[in-house]
């Protein structure tokens, strides 16, 4: 066990790195001028937003799909009419 | 004059048919030796049109060498280098020959000036790639390499059919840049849309790819899609649709890679992904988004095969690639797991690996051009990126909960391809010159400035640090075995089940019909009775009788002759 907990610090570590990252990047982002073709682009923020918002708008998007187009591995093998293997639990 | 012969592709072709007589050893060697001379023939080749045949009247040039059907000639020579070295332990001689017809014809496609050749060269790599899908010998592959087969020829069947209407309208065979409003032509961009995987036309890719064996997987993601993307490049550039196409393209497919557990599944939604990125380039059409769209598709080939390669030797070592089964496998195949991230990393785009200095060519021309929601799109889908081929692939794999599986590293030939791949995703992103040079149109581009290296850094990274924050909250989806209905639902469940509906409806309707058949032939009997032989009209007549049926008929005509 002393395997795992140490695993998960060093998890915690890296996690903290990426945050730590991001923010280092938009103090830079401060005092960098950087260069712009369009208004919205212009906006402070504007490229850290897109990429966080993006990120959780796709795997919230992807999980609201799961619900819709989630079969059992053998859907397409199974003869019509047969139950499935299993059911897929709820995740 | 027979320079037609002189053909980088039929040399593959043709030296590929050698390849079971050799004993391994050699045979190793040889197959490595068949794309390095291929390459020095297309090197040694001159500029312009050659290779001129003339069958059954019609003109064809089998070989144009310009700059875009060169580089695009030079990155699949490369990669069935890579893919040579990557498959020298097996020693199943059908895939290695069907390996190298395929990348033949591949090449030949590319090379080839007029449309007749370029659909020869089209089919035989949608025949020979079928086989490195059967070569996995399972009944499940063989029903995928039958569906795949039946689209890829689809595919060929409409190009045929835009062929023909093109030359019989305008007597011209030529392979050059058209317009949609030329007659046939859009017959043809249907036919190179479904080799480019385009929205709905997709799902024979995600289907197929995955099943295929772990070498065979490696080359099907080098050519066909590629080859799409060439002739779209030559035939269509400019076209305002593909842009939207493109779009689309980069965006649905992300959303079932965050959901599917086949990772190399999850890489063939990413492979369609990265297609989009593109078609939008072509789409766009001005210099820089061609120069674009034919320098993703050279970095894509290479760190897409790599990402290829190393699920394939996590397939090899481990018997599964479903995300749910593994995890924790760095322990044991470091080599593979560093390789791997490396090819996440340049999918990824992050700078000086090679999807940087490509991609973002793509990105500053729909800048430039002014279009500035396709540019946020496409933002939206490169965040996306970062989920599926940067952190899902590497991490599920080799890290996340340990599955307490300890295989054995990848073998050694495995290793140097990988290796080899990686250290070219390396090169192209940190001294990517080189690679603009081969370019078809002159632009000075520079990835590199202050604000790209910037505004790149911060996206990827808050992107992933998405990850981070849904991962440590447990909101990431979970890799559960299941597996999500795409469009080819509606050909592997709707259809079929359509069919039998209606046979069932048909033999009801035929059960049914029994006793209304009975009557009507009941009812029939009872009117041909006079007919028979002992009936009213059947039995012999007194001559009386005759006589006055004739004087009747001779009295009828008289009347009517006489109006």
């Amino acid at each position: 066990m002393t395997d795992n907990s140490r695993r998960w610090s060093a998890g915690d570590r890296l996690s903290y790195l990426v945050y730590a990252v991001c923010g280092l990047l938009q103090v830079v982002e401060l005092v960098y001028h950087r260069h712009a073709y369009f208004a919205l682009e212009r906006t402070f923020g504007f490229y850290a937003v897109m990429g966080f918002g993006a990120y959780l708008t796709v795997v919230f998007t992807a999980k609201g799909l799961r619900r819709l187009v989630r079969r059992s591995e053998d859907y397409y093998d199974r003869p019509a009419g047969a139950p499935p293997e299993w059911e897929p639990a709820d995740g | 004059m027979a320079d037609w012969l002189a053909s980088p592709a039929l040399l593959l072709i043709a030296g590929s048919l050698l390849v079971p007589l050799l004993r391994p050893v050699p045979r190793r060697i040889y197959m490595l030796a068949l794309p390095v001379a291929s390459l020095a023939l297309l090197v040694w080749l001159p500029d312009g049109e050659s290779g001129r045949v003339e069958i059954f009247d019609l003109d064809l040039v089998t070989l144009r060498v310009d700059k875009l059907s060169f580089v695009f000639a030079l990155v699949f020579l490369i990669a069935a280098m890579l893919a040579v070295i990557y498959s020298w332990h097996v020693r199943d001689n059908l895939q290695h020959v069907a390996a190298l017809i395929y990348a033949g014809g591949g090449i030949g496609a590319t090379l080839a000036g007029d449309l007749v050749t370029l659909l020869l060269y089209w089919e035989l790599t949608a025949i020979s790639s079928a086989f490195l899908i059967w070569a996995r010998r399972t009944e499940r592959a063989f029903r995928v390499g039958l569906r795949y087969l039946l689209i890829q020829v689809s595919s060929g069947v409409l190009l045929l059919a835009g062929i023909a209407v093109h030359y019989l309208t305008t007597g011209n065979l030529s392979f050059d840049a058209m317009t949609l409003a030329e007659p046939g032509a859009a017959l043809i961009l249907v036919a190179f849309g479904i080799k480019c995987a385009f929205p709905l036309l997709h799902n024979w890719l995600q289907d197929s790819y995955p099943e295929a064996t772990v070498t065979g997987t490696v080359v099907l993601s080098i050519y066909t899609t590629k080859l799409a993307v060439y002739t779209l490049a030559r035939g269509f550039p400019g076209t305002e649709q593909l842009v939207w196409i493109g779009v689309a393209m980069t965006l649905f497919p992300v959303i079932y890679a965050v959901i599917e557990n086949d990772l190399r599944r999850v890489l063939s939604y990413s492979l369609n992904n990265q297609l989009g990125f593109m078609v939008v380039g072509i789409g766009i059409g001005t210099e820089l988004a061609v120069n674009g769209a034919v320098a993703h598709a050279f970095a894509h080939i290479i760190y897409k095969a790599l990402l290829f390669m190393a699920m394939g030797a996590v397939l090899f070592r481990v018997g599964t690639i479903k995300a749910s089964e593994l995890g924790g496998l760095y322990r044991t195949m470091p080599w593979t797991t560093g390789f791997c991230i490396v090819g996440s990393a340049s999918i990824s785009a992050f700078p000086l690996l090679s999807g940087f200095v490509t991609k973002s060519m793509i990105l500053s021309a729909a800048l430039e051009d002014g279009r500035w929601v396709v540019y946020v799109l496409l933002l939206v889908a490169s965040a996306a990126v970062v989920d599926h081929s940067g952190i899902k692939v590497p991490f599920f794999a080799f890290f996340s909960h340990d599955s307490g599986k300890r295989p054995k590293e990848a073998p050694a030939n495995m290793l140097a391809a990988m290796g080899l791949a990686a250290a070219l995703c390396l090169a192209i992103g940190l001294y990517p010159q080189p690679l603009y040079d081969l370019l078809p149109n002159a632009v000075t581009y520079s990835a590199f400035t202050g604000s790209h290296l910037l505004t790149q850094l911060q996206l990827l990274l808050f992107a992933v640090a998405g990850f981070v924050f849904l991962y440590r909250r447990g909101w990431y989806p979970v890799e559960i075995r299941a597996i999500n209905l795409d469009s080819d639902w509606s050909y592997r469940w709707l259809l079929p089940r359509m069919w039998g509906r209606g046979t069932q409806l048909a033999t009801r309707a035929r059960l049914h019909a029994v006793p209304l058949r009975e009557q009507v032939q009941g009812g029939l009997a009872v009117a041909l009775r006079p007919l028979r032989q002992r009936g009213w009209l059947g039995a012999a007549w007194s001559t009386g009788a005759m006589v006055w049926w004739v004087a009747l008929l001779l009295g009828l005509y008289l009347v009517l002759a006489l109006r």
